[in-house]
This record gives C-alpha cells, structure tokens and sequence, in this order.
C-alpha cells in the first residue's frame, strides 16, 4: 500500500533532481548567447540535466563508498555552486525561491499521478537494474561485481544510480520518473520545433508532439524501468544544448563553464548504456560544427570528445580492474570500448590536424557503417538474416509495438531529406539529424553482430527499444522539414520569384 | 516511357527544393502526420498484456513494489521476501543452473545469500537420472525432504520456479532458464560431488 510517507519521499528525491537540473540551467542561460533563441526548454532541462548530475554524483560517491541518504542533496549543491561561480549577473538565490515550489510541484503531482493509474513497465532487465540500485545503495555492488563480472559489466551503473536514492528509502522504483521524462521529451521537442530560424505553426507542433503522444509504445517506453526513455531525453537535450553553443553568432571561445551542462549530459550518457560511447562518437562528428575545431579553438567538438572519451575511460577501467579482481579475463568489449574511449581522447587533442587532413569520416560515416553492415551480412548471413527479418516483422508488421508510426517515420523522414537541401541553414540542420539518425540506427543495428546475438520478434527485442532513443530526434527533423517550408508568406514569395524562370523551363520543353 | 514517373519525382523534387511546389509537400507531410496520430489513437493499444512488456497498470492491485509479485519472471523476488519473512536468519543456497537471464545470485547478494553455480546439463543430468522433474519431487516428498513449497510448484508446468524448504534451516533456491527443476539437500550434495564452482 502506498502511503504518504512513500509519496513524499519520491516526491522530495524528484525535487532535488530538478533543482539540480534548475541550477545547471542557469548557466546554460549565463551563456553568451543569451539574446539568441535558446534551444533548450526549462521543463526538459529540469529534469534531463538533473538525472545526469545524479548520475555522475552518485557514481562518484559509490566508487568512494560515501553512499548515504543525505548524497541526495549533493548534485542540487555542486550544480548551484557552478552556477553561482559561472553566472555573471542575477541572484542565484532568489532565482532558487522561485524554483523549489515548482520543483515540489510538479514532483507531487507526479508521484500522485504514477501511482494512481499504476504507471511502470517490467522485463528482466528492469530487475538487473533494480537488484544493482539496491547494491548500489548498500554499498555492497561490488561484491555482485566480482562474483559476476560480466553481468556487472553488460549493466551500466547510469540507470541504477539514477534509481539508488528510492532503494533507500526501501522502494522497489521511482515510478514518476518515466512520467517526469515523459512530459520532458513531449515539451523539449515542441521548443525545438518552436525556436529557430522559422518557428513551426501550432498545427505542426501539435501534430509532431500528437502523434509520439498517440503511439501506445511511447508510454510503454518512457514508463519503463529501463535506461530507454533516460537516454532519449538526453540525447534530445545534447542536441538542444549543442545548437545552443554553436549559435551562428557564437564565433568566440567557449569557456568550460558554459559547455558544462553538455558535457554533464554527453558523460552520463555513456554511463547510462553500453552503446552509447559510439552513439556519441557519431553524435559529435556528425552534428557538431568542426571549423571551431579545424582552427585549434575550444569548440564543443573537442570538449565533447574528451568528456566522453575521459567516461568510457573511467568506466571501462572499473570494469577491466573488476574482472582481473576476480580472477578473470577482461573481456573483448571491454578492452575495446577502453580503446574507444582513449581513441575518442587522442581525436580531441588531433582534431585540428584531422579536420584540415579530412580524416574524420563524418562525410562517409553512413558508407562506412552500411559497409561494416554489408561485413555482418558476409560474415554471419544467418544472424543477419535473421536480425532483417526480425526487424522488418517488428517495425512493419505491428510486432514491436510501434503500430504504424515507422511507417510514417520513414515516408516522412525520406520525403523530408529529398525535398530539403544543405544550402539554407534549416535544410542543413534538418539534413544533419536525419543523416545522425540513420548512421545511430545503423551502429545499432552493427550492434548485433559485435554482441553476436541475432535480434528478435518482439517489443522487447533490444534493437526495437534502442530504436526509441532516435524517436524524439527523428520527429523534431520532420518537424523541421516540415515548418522550414511552413511561412505561407515566404513559400509565396519564393515560388513568385521562381515563376518566370519555371515559365521557361515549360517553354524549353516544349520545343 | 519507363523513365517517367522517375524523371517526374525528381522535377518535383527539385521544384520543392527551390521552394515551389513546397506547400503541396507540406500539406501531404502535415496530412500523413495527423494521419498516423489520428490512426495510432484508434488502435491504441498495440502493446498487449501477453507482449514483452508487463504494464503494471493492468495487474489489478498492483502497485509500487508489489508489481513484482504480478509477473511470472519475479517469481524469485517474491521467494526470497517470503523466505526471510517467514524463516528469520535462515541460510539461503542458490543453485544457478547456468546459462540464466535471471541472475538470482544478484538478487541473492542484493537481499542476503549465498551462491552456488552449477552446469545446467549436470543438473539435467541428475534430474532425469532420477527419473524426472515429478518422479523426484514425489521421491522427495515421500522421503520428507521437502515439506513445502514456497512461490509456486514446478508441477504447474511453469518454466521459472522454485524452492524447497526442507525442514532445517537451509533453504534451496534452483533457477534453471531451460527447465528450472528440482532439489533437496541429496542434489546439494551431488552437485557439491560434481565440484561446482561455489563462490558464495
């Protein structure tokens, strides 16, 4: 029976996640472009910036053995202290009053809401996790760790940890969790739709924002005791916060204060799933303007890399001391993600060098994973082959839960990248996130054959969920694609300009 | 001829490109937006109770940490509460019949335990040298080795079961992903014999 006391606990946990994200906000707004459109909404950075400061606060205190109810309160701290060094004008303070009764707000009004239409989705995985968050808690993971390295390693500490602070408080899960991301990702993606260039009209913005709320498999998924929904929202947030600091006006260095909370975001998602340090790699290259870089500045690119190249480090050599404490072997992907990881350090400090020699492979990235696809499908053509089918079953014959949202995601997104071009800005980013999109889904996919084990029918099939963390992102390029041709007014304008020149175009044919 | 449609798509992608025709691609692309919204409400839900995915919203009464007890898969979770909670300070073995999803030794050292790893054909091996899963649990219960059974009973046809008490202060936790059999203390022995990897 859910009590009060229960409510009130995971209502106070919540609170102190947002005040965290709160903090770490307003240097986000302390940055220098702060006349500009900013990218990231409040109500997404509440909570996504606050579960990564968690994250990596609550990693830290665990590898020390400091793990005690009161670690709560450290994130809110260490991120108000940052604010308050980084900040230049205002009073974090009173700003703070403003955001506690909020906070508390709308983490009761969650707790409430979660528990009374009984939130929360279950598999095995979601048991791995909480098993880990209660160790965590005790301070006892490591034991786990050494008895069962492997299994220590295939679940990352992130989602655990995010979790630790409910397990004190003797519960199973912090159910409003799904609920507070949920309406995160939902509000995050109708402000990127909102802002920019050419702001997209309501109509679009509902349809966007209606038709992921209108997909059954989007609260099956953001209520789900995984890391899927965490992962979705901060990838969506470091998207926001990359466009953020590199507006088109923001030519000076950035300081590190001001690229903090993307490296918070960037971090904790490494933390959160295994896959996520080559997501990232991608991310990065692929999304991140690299003239900043080419010319040795401090640009996000570089910041980037080396917040996540300096995790995966970390994490993985965790993970490599655990196996050898035990007696065992490091395995293959440990070793490998450590090579990653110090691959990911050394591209930041050669990033200047790479750029101007066109070394980094953002322009083939989608040739280079179709041809280590086109290497899976050699090497192993009955996983492969199993893997398509599974996948087509999942995304097109109502298998994964999806219903017909792929269908119009693809249409969508195909219709979207032909009929937009590079040469305006808004073609450009839109040409940039759908080209991030399809290379992320073919990593994914390459995933299969490096964890050789051939992917499933089903909603729970770990490709099928992956798929999620792109969902937001896709939808805002859509979104974009859409609202970039949206200003009747311009469309008029451009197609008046056009039509002499059409008029000949029509008088060659017919000769 | 053949060459039409094509040449046609791609005049009209360039035209959009330019900026004409752009409003037509628009509305179509805000059509088929409303559309899969619109049509995603009206076969909601697509994720049904018997899929991967356990809603606990459709287990009546369930709520917070007694959604564990409303899946088939937590069976082990609802085991050990109900072993502590019943038998104070008693000594739990776990016999993980490897390969398992279900790391019950996690659980096990999570909650208080200790495990002992076992090969899951020694396990099979054993159980059908005694003539099968209910020829051994009869034998067991005849000899008075199990005198309960506690979360279920592996008769039920139920691949993730079960524990036996076996009337002194240990208690037998078996998890085997493939047939999730068996045990009394005799099996302990056995696989003991058979120099399991005991790393409690």
């Amino acid at each position: 029976v859910t009590t009060v006391a229960d409510l009130l606990h995971e209502a106070l946990i919540n609170t102190a996640l947002m005040i965290a994200g709160y903090a770490l906000l307003l240097i986000v707004r302390s940055a220098r472009s702060v006349d500009a459109d900013r990218r990231v909404t409040p109500a997404a950075a509440w909570v996504a910036l606050g579960g990564a400061s968690f994250v990596l606060v609550l990693a830290v205190t665990s590898l020390l053995h400091v793990n005690r109810p009161a670690v709560v309160l450290l994130p809110p701290v260490l991120a108000l202290a940052l604010a308050l060094a980084v900040r230049r004008s205002g009073s974090v303070v009173i700003d703070l009053v403003r955001a506690v009764p909020a906070a508390a707000l709308i983490a009761s009004s969650a707790a409430v809401v979660a528990r009374a239409f009984r939130l929360g989705s279950f598999t095995g995985d979601s048991f791995h996790l909480i098993a880990n968050s209660r160790l965590f808690a005790q301070n006892r993971i490591l034991l786990f760790a050494l008895d069962a390295p492997s299994e220590f390693e295939g679940f990352p500490p992130g989602y655990s940890l995010l979790q630790m602070p409910s397990a004190w408080g003797g519960h199973t899960a912090n159910m409003s969790l799904g609920l507070l991301i949920a309406g995160a990702i939902i509000i995050q993606v109708a402000h990127l739709l909102r802002t920019g260039p050419r702001p997209a009209p309501p109509l679009l913005t509902v349809a966007v924002v209606g038709t992921l709320m209108a997909t059954h498999f989007f609260w099956v998924m953001t209520n789900y005791v995984n890391s899927h929904a965490v992962v979705a929202l901060l990838l969506l947030v470091a998207y926001a916060l990359l466009r953020d600091a590199e507006q088109p006006q923001h030519h000076s260095a950035r300081s590190v204060g001001e690229l903090a909370p993307l490296l918070v975001v960037l971090s904790a998602l490494v933390l959160l799933r295994v896959e996520n340090v080559l997501v990232l790699l991608l991310f990065l290259t692929l999304l991140s303007r690299t003239d900043d870089a080419a010319s040795g500045r401090v640009s996000t690119l570089r910041a980037g890399l080396v917040a996540v190249g300096a995790t995966a480090v970390l994490h993985q050599t965790v993970v490599i001391a655990v196996y050898v404490a035990a007696g065992s072997s490091p395995s293959v992907s440990s070793l490998g993600l450590l090579g990653v990881g110090v691959g990911a350090l050394l591209t930041a400090a050669f990033a200047p060098w790479l750029i101007r020699a066109r070394v980094l492979p953002a322009d083939y990235a989608v040739l280079v994973l179709l041809a280590a696809n086109a290497g899976y499908a050699i090497l192993d053509r009955r996983a492969f082959a199993r893997s398509v089918l599974a996948t087509l079953e999942n995304l097109f014959a109502w298998r994964g839960g999806w219903g017909i949202l792929p269908i119009a995601v693809i249409l969508l997104a195909g219709t979207a990248w032909l009929t937009t071009s590079s040469d305006d800005r808004e073609g450009a980013e839109v040409r940039a996130l759908l080209r991030f999109c399809l290379a992320a889904v073919l990593l994914l996919f390459f995933t299969g054959f490096l964890r050789d084990l051939p992917f499933r029918v089903g909603a729970g099939d770990s490709f099928n969920r992956q798929l999620f963390h792109l969902l937001p992102l896709v939808m805002v390029a859509i979104g974009r694609a859409i609202g970039r041709s949206g200003s009747l007014h311009q469309v008029q304008v451009e197609a008046a300009a056009d039509r002499p020149a059409e008029q000949t175009d029509r008088a060659h044919e017919r000769h | 001829m053949a060459r039409w449609p094509l040449d046609r798509l791609a005049r009209l992608v360039a035209r959009t490109r330019d900026g004409r025709d752009a409003q037509m691609v628009t509305a179509l692309m805000l059509g088929a937006l409303l559309a899969t919204g619109a049509i995603s409400i009206g076969l909601f839900p697509f994720v049904s109770e018997e899929s991967d995915f356990r809603v606990a919203r459709r287990v009546p009464g369930a709520a917070d940490s007694d959604v564990f007890e409303s899946y088939g898969f937590a069976q082990r979770y609802h085991v050990h509460r109900e072993l502590r909670t019943r038998h104070p300070g008693a000594e739990l073995v776990l016999l993980e019949a490897a390969p398992s999803g279900w790391n019950l030794r996690q659980q096990l050292i999570a909650y208080g335990g200790a495990g002992i790893v076992c090969d899951a054909d020694e396990v099979a091996a054993f159980v059908a040298e005694n003539g099968g899963v209910t020829a051994l649990i009869e034998r067991l219960e005849a000899s008075g080795t199990l005198q309960q059974w506690v979360g279920g009973d592996p008769r039920s046809g139920s691949v993730h079961r079960i524990i036996a008490s076996t009337g002194t202060t240990r208690f037998l936790v078996l998890s085997d992903a493939r047939t999730l059999d068996i045990i009394g203390l005799d099996l302990v022995e056995f696989l003991f014999d058979q120099r399991c990897d005991d790393r409690g």
